[in-house]
Formats: structure tokens, C-alpha cells, sequence
């Protein structure tokens, strides 16, 4: 994996030849879509890749992934637009820590489809939510070849402030294929160079794994420096998410929030419907980054991949070694 | 202090004898020998059943010691055959034994004594130990009595112990050497089916940690030893060199039951010693509270004092009395500690004062949740003062406590986390200081707090620095006390209805900290609501149709804290289970003599009998009428329960759904995630 910071004014090209071409053109696109962006409604309208496979969506406006579909399976992944998020990140501010960047609050710059296997993302500008805006732009590049989904992304901190954290790709609303009769588990390797893998149900229970006192909603995350990837398993179909197989220079996690929380701590039930008391019941995932990018740089994150099997978990840890 | 070994010292053995070299005390509930030659106890016999638990089997220890040494490494050594210098009859229920110039590992003679009074009282088998250190070293702990061969009882299920902790009953098989510790509970059960043997610290004062030991050992240099279960239990008193103490009392008591009837023991002599605190009228009604948490380290700063109205505005709304407001303070939740002053980014002194005023008086108590137990090692505070009063261990080096994570996944991930010194309670100089930080709640005019944590030093048990006001080393929960009187005497001076509530204060704490806070599942043991069926206890609601644990509060007789978002949303985010909850404490106020006045026997008096998952529990009105709740714990399926109530007159039945009770015979169709009243006229 490459990560790349560097002063701005130490820039220099040779290091950095995807990323170049993937910033010259995102910065024309950037400055194409914004005036034309900023007026529109919320998922005005999606933006696509699709193959035989997979299908994802995101939104032209927002930037926000709002579908996926495991086409061979007709497992619908994400299917609730609304509950699409794009990305977060923490940018501590001198003399107040909290500082989050919501990408739900945030307008794209560009949402535009490059190819058919390619979708660009820019966010430029951001919106933090007690520093004003910030001179970040993620730029985020979204691809699909046989199947399989990688998201690349670059953070160009042009502000004073250290980005500790970055969560992308962000997906809102992962979906069991059914809310009746499905069970869903995370498998990952407790271990690393082991074989062994080690399941944490999801759906339809849900175990808070981190202090109540210091979370929203019951949360699970698991070090990818243990696994390289995550196996989101229901039966006979899953959802394989990696980090490229490749060690990264920063600590990564796959972190799960079941939202609004669980019907019962007694059971630990999640609330077996799309809502409850009106309140949308969904699980958030997202890959979350710890950068602790330095101001005035440029990082490529590490690319995530992402892609649908069928079969249990075996199948699917087997994707690494592809 | 430089310490660079431990070595134990004097563990007598004695091969079996025959009875006629015993000295027994018995009645017609106990059976104690001890072996004339070493002093041993050798048989332990339940006076009632055929229980003999403690039978030894070719060798037994008498008591062990375990010496501070500068010079000599940790090395467990049993010895041959050590001759007791006197055993005594003082009485006919009362033997005296006692050993001199004891042996240590090497071999050396040491110039300490031990006596052991032991006395039998209507089944009580009472041990009071002193010990004489003439020695230049420190005894670190004596661990006495010991019951070297603890057998299970005839009907061969396997011994579980169990202990009060944290609003319940902990119990784990005693092949897993399970510690038990006194810090937590005073007492411990070794429990069998039907029969058990209570073993108790006889002193409340916490006046040093004694750990009920499980041990399946043999012995390490000799391949001809059985393996056995060891129980003992060990007085970690720091027996200064050239002093003289009494150890705490231990009192053994077989029982016949299941861990009620052992529990009876504890209450009876609790009896004798626990002081009642006061309460305010309010909390001794039915009630309900909301925890609220504002701000975190992580300076979320997320609803400010000006905005705490509108949550109180939702509790008058629904018959809520009390928010537990959490995160007020300077840093938030988990920061600045001990720090009890008001958070600057949430807003000014003056707007939280007057917030909870009107709060008050539209009867919503404020509840200041705080901790006084940690110095967040971050804060200049703590690196320009509350270092001086922080616990060390022997070699000098501070304990800590790893501190909490919010919110952010830096903090999530355990990078940026407020870490705490643990401070020490023995230092008069540290509870001043506390007291001072307590006195800034008290001006705020809040009619109680939370002393979250209350339960607990960390990792810390003694302090070893020296120039905290006392010969070191202190015992840090042996200065809870006398810090929470001094504390409780500040708060008297204000108001004498402030209430004290504390997170799963231990049951010697609840003296001064008389309402509990915590959390259940569905293994919990309501063991503190049977100890003391008034006792305000009050429990976590925080999922979103949360019939299961309300159901569990009422068959328990609990409070209802609730928590939506843990404890981070407004109550009204969860309308299913504020409803439900509603409900409950209406029942609860209508049917007050049965469910909320009576004693709670838990499932004594009565069965119930049903073809689903159920449980139930009984009460006793001051009028000998009883009750019983009884909780369909099936997720979608209705039950039918049939109560098995020994003379019962006329029985009644109410629910939450439908509180007009209306007659019934003991059979009940409760439908599911639901529970019945069954009340006797």
C-alpha cells in the first residue's frame, strides 16, 4: 500500500503518477459540477456502476453511496437512499478536540462517471461541525472490474489542523437479505497468518462491543491489522471487504453501528423491521482510517476493496489469496 | 521500601490421626477437629447432613504465612510434621491453639506467634486469630483457617462459590480457583445443591483485604500427594515487624438450601452492625429517572446548560422524578477528575445552578453524577498536587486506571484516553481534598449524586508510599468509609436529604451510600432487593421496546433509569419503552402495598409452574398478604403459568396492559414479552 504525505510545497509528481492523473482530473471536474451541484434536491439523481455482478449507486448531489445490489444473488445490500452516507473525518481543533466532518452534511463537488467501470467523487472545502469550513478535499475513486469493487481515495489537507481519522467507503444501511429469517455475521481472523476464523453475529442480534458510556449505539470493530478482511456472511452469500492484501503504513479497522439500537439488552435483539417508533433500524458500516494526517499533505488512503460471493465463509476468506 | 522477593513461611502438615489425637468441637449443626499434633483442622462435618467438607486425606496444613523479605526469593515449601506448641480447651465450645517459633523455608526459626481461638455457637465456627510478629520483617498475609481437603457434598454436584457483587450473585465452580474478595462481599457460599457452608468476614470496617481462596493443588514435592481442593482464607493485614494484631473474625456456618438460606445468615448478622441511612421521602415512592450524559473528554460539549430544561420539561411530561446528569462537570465524563467544577464549554455556573433549581422544583431531582476516586493524569492538576496523594505499589511505580473511550474512533481505539491515578483513601490530606471538591456539588443545590465507580479502586488495593498521614501500606477501601462519612457529614450540613446513590456500591458501602445504580441481564441474581427489600436500586432501561428488563424491574422491584442512546437521547426517542415503563409504575403506585411496600422473598413461598420460559417472584405484605409476579420471558409466544401458593386466600390478577385486577385460580395466560400480578385479597 502507498501512502503518501508530503508538505505541499515538497510535492513532486514522480511520486505519485496514479494519484496525479486522478487529481488533475478530478480538480476539472471539480470546478465543472459545483455551481451546477449545489442547487439540486438530494438524491436527484444516481450515478452508477454496474456489471454482470454488482450494481452501486451513489448520489449526484451529495456524493452519498446509496445503493448496492449483489445482483447474482438479488441480495439488495443497501437499498435505503436516504440512509446513504459518503464519508466522516476528525480534525481536532487547537482547544476543542470535537470536529467532525460529516459527509451527510457535506455537497459534492463532482460526482462523475469517468467510464463504465469508473465513478470520481470530490468534496472539497468541508463543512466541519466546530472548526467552519477546512481547506480538505477527499477525492475518491470508485471502481468496478469483474465483480469487484475498489475505492481509492486521497485527503489533501490544506488546513492547519491534523486529520486524525477518515471513514471511507461508508456504507448506511447494510441490509440483511431478509428481516425475517436472515441471521448475519462478521467473520474475520482473531489472528493474523492463521487460518482461523472467528464469527460475531450481526443480524438479528447485535452485541455492543464497546463501552456504553462512550458510544451512541451498539458498535462493533475489528483491526484489520489482524485481518485483512471482513467477511459480512448471510446464508450462502456474503460480502467480502478487504484492504488491498496488503499491509498498511496505518492502523485500520472495519467498524459496525447498529442504529437505533436494540430492541432489548436482555435479548439484544435488533428491532426486526425497518423502523421502530419511526425511527429508521439500520446497521452502518464503514472502513475507518487512522491517518493522523499532518496539515499541509496529501495522503492516499489505503484502497478498499469490496465484493459480493456466494457461499459461507470459507468462500469467501478464500478471496484473499485472489 | 526495596522488596526483591516474598518467601512463605511455616506450612505445617500432619499426616492423619486417630480420633483419639483430635480435639473436636461439636454441636448438633457443626463438627470442627483439629489434629493435637499440628493443629490442623482435619474434619469439617455438617452437623445435618451427611456432609463432611472438609476430610483430610493424609496431610493437612494448618495455616500458612507470607513473609516480606529483601533477600529471599518466592519459594512455597511444605514441611514434615511440625509440632503445635499448645492446644487448649478453654471451654467446652471454645479450643485454643497456638504456634510458636515458626519455621520458614530455610529452615530458620522466627520469632513470631499465632493463636487461634476457636469457638463453636450454636452451629457458628468462630476463628480469632492474633498474631504476634517479633520478627524484622513484614507478614504480608496469614491465611488461616484452611481447610486443606474440601470435599462436595454426598449428592456429588460439583461446589459453586458464590458472592455478592454488583447488585447480584456471581457464582463460579470452585474447580476454576475462583478468588473471592471482601472488598466486595464480606462473605462467600460454597454452595451445593441443597446444602452450603457460609464462611464470613466477621468484621464490616474493611479493616484489610481477606480473600476467600479456592486452590486444587497438591503438593508440589511430593509425587505421592492427591490433588485436592485447598479452601482458606487469606488475611492480607500486613503484620508490621515487632507488632502485634488481631485478625478479623472468620465465622463458618453450614446452611440447608440453595443460596437464600445462606443468604439469611449474611442478613442476620448485617442485623447487628449496618446502619440505616437516611432517605428522602421521595426515593422511598415509586419513581423513575432519566441518565443524561452532556459532554465527554472528547469536548462534545453536546447539550449545554441553557438546553437541560427542555429533558427536564420531558420528565415532568411523563412522570419521571430525576435526570442522573452526567458529563456537567469540567472535561466531561471520564476527564478532569476529580475536578467537580463546571464545564466552561456547556456554559456558566450560574446557568446550571439555576437549571437545576427549576428542575427541582418542578420535582425533577437533579442527580450530579461525579467521581473522586481518580486524578486524570493529563490535567495540571494532577502533575502540580494530586500526584502527592496517588496510591503506588511496593516497588513505587502509580497505579493506574486505564480510563474510558468516547466517541471518536481515536478514542475508540485507546490512543488518546484520559488515564487516572488511583487515589488514595487512607490519606486524610486526599479525603480533605475530596471533600472540598464534593462541597462544589453540594453548591450547586442538587438534591443528590452519583459517585460513579464508587465500587472499585482499579487495580490499586494498598498504597506502599510512604507520607500519606500513616505507617504505609494503607488498604485504599478501608479509607471508603471514612471518606464517605466525611462526606456525608458535609452534605448534613446543607441538606440532610441529599441523597447519596452510587454505582454497585458494595453492600458495607451502601451504610452511606444507600441507593445502587446498575445494570442487569437475564442471569442476575436480585440478591441485594432480597438482603434489604426497601433499598432504592435503581436500573438501566436502554433498549427500544424494552419489555424484558422492565418486566425484570418490576418482578424485582427495581427503579427505572432510563437510558435511550445510551443514555445520550431524550426520553421520549423510545416511545415503546417509556410507555411500557409507564405502565409498570403505574401498576406499581395502584398495587403500592404489594409490589412496592412488601418484603421481596424472591421465588421463596410459592412455584410457578408454565410451558415457556417464565420467572417469577414473591412478596410479603406487612399484612401476610402475598404477591407474585410472574414474567413471561418468551419473545413471541404467549405462556400459560399455574402458581403453586401454599393457603391461598383469594387471588386477584393484574398486568401492565390491564391493571383492573380481576379474580383468578393461579392460572395465568401471559402473553408474550408481558408479565401478571397475582395478589392475595
Amino acid at each position: 500500500m502507498d501512502v503518501i504525505t508530503r508538505e505541499r510545497k515538497h510535492f513532486k509528481p514522480r511520486m505519485l503518477p496514479r494519484v496525479t492523473r486522478f487529481l488533475s482530473t478530478s480538480l476539472v471536474l471539480g470546478a465543472l459540477c459545483i455551481a451546477g451541484t449545489a442547487v439540486q434536491p438530494a438524491f436527484a439523481r444516481d450515478v452508477t456502476l454496474e456489471d454482470h455482478v454488482v450494481l452501486i449507486a451513489f448520489d449526484s448531489h451529495s456524493g452519498a453511496l446509496t445503493r448496492f445490489d449483489d445482483k447474482a444473488t438479488h441480495w439488495e445490500v443497501e437499498r435505503r437512499p436516504k440512509l446513504g452516507d459518503s464519508f466522516r473525518l476528525f480534525a481536532p481543533l487547537p482547544n476543542r478536540r470535537w470536529n467532525p466532518v460529516l459527509g451527510s452534511k457535506q455537497t459534492a463537488t463532482a460526482v462523475k462517471k469517468l467510464s463504465d467501470h469508473e465513478i470520481l467523487l470530490q468534496w472539497k472545502n468541508l463543512v466541519s461541525e466546530n472548526g467552519g469550513v477546512l481547506p480538505l478535499t477527499l477525492t475518491a475513486d470508485v471502481t468496478l472490474t469483474n465483480g469487484v469493487l475498489t475505492f481509492d481515495a486521497i485527503l489533501e489537507n490544506d488546513s492547519s489542523l491534523m486529520v486524525e481519522t477518515i471513514d471511507y467507503p461508508y456504507f448506511g444501511d447494510i441490509s440483511p437479505p431478509s428481516r425475517q429469517s436472515t441471521n448475519m455475521a462478521v467473520w474475520t481472523m482473531p489472528h493474523t497468518n492463521s487460518d482461523i476464523l472467528v464469527s460475531d453475529e450481526i443480524y438479528s442480534h447485535f452485541h455492543n462491543e464497546k463501552g456504553y458510556w462512550g458510544v451512541f449505539w451498539p458498535t462493533k470493530i475489528f483491526e484489520a491489522s489482524r485481518s485483512p478482511f471482513c467477511l459480512i456472511q448471510a446464508p450462502g452469500k456474503g460480502i467480502y471487504v478487504g484492504v488491498g492484501g496488503v499491509s498498511s503504513a496505518y492502523r485500520l479497522q472495519y467498524t459496525f453501528e447498529q442504529h437505533p439500537g436494540l430492541m432489548s439488552s436482555i435479548t439484544e435483539m435488533v428491532p426486526p423491521a425497518d423502523e421502530i417508533s419511526g425511527i429508521p433500524v439500520h446497521l452502518e458500516f464503514r472502513m475507518c482510517h487512522l491517518i493522523f494526517q499532518k496539515p499541509h499533505s496529501v495522503m492516499k488512503l489505503a484502497p478498499v476493496v469490496v465484493r459480493c460471493y456466494q457461499g459461507d465463509q470459507h468462500t469467501g476468506s478464500d478471496l484473499l489469496k485472489h | 521500601m526495596l522488596v526483591v522477593g516474598f518467601f512463605f513461611a511455616i506450612a505445617v502438615l500432619s499426616t492423619a490421626s486417630a480420633q483419639a489425637d483430635e480435639m473436636m468441637l461439636r454441636d448438633d449443626k457443626l463438627l470442627a477437629a483439629f489434629d493435637s499434633d499440628s493443629g490442623a483442622l482435619i474434619r469439617l462435618e455438617n452437623g445435618t447432613t451427611p456432609w463432611v467438607a472438609d476430610r483430610q486425606s493424609g496431610l493437612a496444613v494448618p495455616f500458612r504465612l507470607n513473609m516480606f523479605s529483601p533477600e529471599q526469593k518466592h519459594d512455597f515449601v511444605y514441611r514434615e510434621k511440625h509440632h503445635t506448641v499448645g492446644m487448649q480447651r478453654i471451654s467446652g465450645q471454645k479450643i485454643r491453639l497456638q504456634w510458636k517459633d515458626l519455621v520458614d523455608e530455610q529452615n530458620k526459626s522466627l520469632p513470631i506467634v499465632l493463636t487461634a481461638d476457636v469457638t463453636l455457637t450454636n452451629g457458628a465456627l468462630m476463628f480469632v486469630t492474633t498474631v504476634e510478629n517479633n520478627s524484622p520483617l513484614m507478614i504480608e498475609s496469614v491465611d488461616y483457617p484452611y481447610l486443606s481437603d474440601l470435599n462436595e457434598a454426598p449428592e456429588g454436584t460439583p461446589l459453586t462459590v458464590k458472592h455478592l457483587w454488583y447488585g447480584s450473585l456471581p457464582s463460579e465452580d470452585i474447580s476454576r480457583k475462583p478468588g473471592v474478595q471482601s472488598k466486595q462481599s464480606l462473605f462467600c457460599l460454597i454452595q451445593s445443591t441443597n446444602t452450603g457452608l457460609y464462611v464470613e468476614m466477621h468484621n464490616p470496617t474493611q479493616p484489610y483485604l481477606l480473600n476467600f481462596i479456592f486452590d486444587r493443588t497438591s503438593l508440589t514435592k511430593s509425587s505421592n500427594s492427591p490433588v485436592r481442593t485447598e479452601f482458606h482464607t487469606s488475611h492480607v493485614a500486613y503484620v508490621h515487624p515487632d507488632s502485634t494484631i488481631t485478625l478479623a473474625p472468620v465465622v463458618m456456618r453450614f446452611y440447608r438450601g440453595d443460596w437464600h438460606a445462606g443468604v439469611d445468615l449474611y442478613k442476620a448478622w448485617r442485623a447487628t452492625w449496618f446502619k440505616q441511612p437516611h432517605l428522602p421521602a421521595w426515593i422511598q415512592n415509586v419513581n423513575s429517572w432519566e441518565q443524561l450524559q452532556i459532554d465527554s473528554p472528547e469536548q462534545d460539549f453536546r447539550v449545554p446548560y441553557t438546553n437541560l430544561i427542555t429533558y427536564a420539561q420531558q420528565c415532568i411530561d411523563n412522570g419521571v422524578s430525576a435526570i442522573q446528569l452526567v458529563g456537567w462537570n469540567h472535561w466531561g465524563q471520564d476527564g478532569g477528575d476529580p475536578a467537580q467544577d463546571i464545564e466552561l464549554g456547556l456554559g456558566t455556573w450560574q446557568q446550571l445552578h439555576d437549571f437545576i433549581a427549576q428542575s427541582q422544583d418542578r420535582n425533577v431531582k437533579i442527580i450530579l453524577f461525579a467521581k473522586l476516586n481518580w486524578a486524570d493524569l493529563t490535567m495540571p492538576w494532577y502533575t502540580n498536587e494530586l500526584y502527592k496523594y496517588e496510591c503506588t505499589d511496593p516497588n513505587g511505580n502509580r497505579y493506574e486506571q486505564g480510563g474510558y473511550q468516547y466517541f471518536t474512533p481515536t478514542q475508540l481505539a485507546n490512543i488518546d484516553v484520559h488515564r487516572r491515578a488511583v487515589m488514595d483513601f487512607c490519606d486524610p490530606r486526599y479525603r480533605d481534598i475530596a471533600t472540598k471538591e464534593f462541597e462544589k456539588i453540594l453548591a450547586l443545590g442538587s438534591e443528590g449524586w452519583l459517585w460513579d465507580e464508587v465500587c472499585h479502586h482499579a487495580s490499586a488495593l494498598y498504597n506502599f508510599a510512604p507520607n500519606h498521614g500513616y505507617n504505609p501500606p494503607g488498604y485504599i477501601y478501608g479509607g471508603d468509609l471514612p471518606l464517605s462519612a466525611q462526606l456525608r457529614a458535609a452534605a448534613d450540613k446543607v441538606n440532610p436529604d441529599f441523597l447519596f446513590s452510587g454505582e454497585g456500591p458494595e453492600d458495607w458501602l451502601c451504610q452511606y451510600f444507600p441507593c445502587s445504580y446498575f445494570r442487569i441481564n437475564a442471569g442476575s441474581v436480585p440478591v441485594n432487593r432480597y438482603i434489604d427489600p426497601q433499598e432504592p436500586l435503581v436500573v438501566t432501561v436502554l433498549g427500544f421496546d424494552d419489555r424484558e428488563i422492565l418486566n425484570l424491574i418490576l418482578m424485582n422491584r427495581y427503579i427505572i433509569e432510563y437510558e435511550p442512546y445510551n443514555f445520550k437521547g431524550h426520553l421520549t426517542d423510545f416511545p415503546l419503552t417509556l410507555a411500557y415503563g409507564k405502565k409498570i409504575d403505574a401498576l406499581r403506585r395502584r398495587y403500592k402495598t404489594y409490589l412496592w411496600d412488601a418484603e421481596f422473598r424472591d421465588t421463596l413461598g410459592a412455584t410457578v409452574t408454565s410451558d415457556g420460559s417464565s420467572r417469577y417472584s414473591v412478596f410479603l405484605t406487612a399484612s401476610g398478604k402475598r404477591a407474585l409476579v410472574v414474567v413471561n420471558m418468551e419473545f413471541s409466544k404467549s405462556i400459560t403459568a399455574r402458581l403453586d401458593l401454599p393457603h391461598p386466600g383469594k387471588l386477584i390478577v393484574a398486568t401492565p396492559e390491564h391493571p383492573n385486577a380481576i379474580p383468578t385460580d393461579g392460572r395465568l395466560k401471559i402473553r408474550a414479552r408481558s408479565a401478571a400480578v397475582v395478589m392475595e385479597q
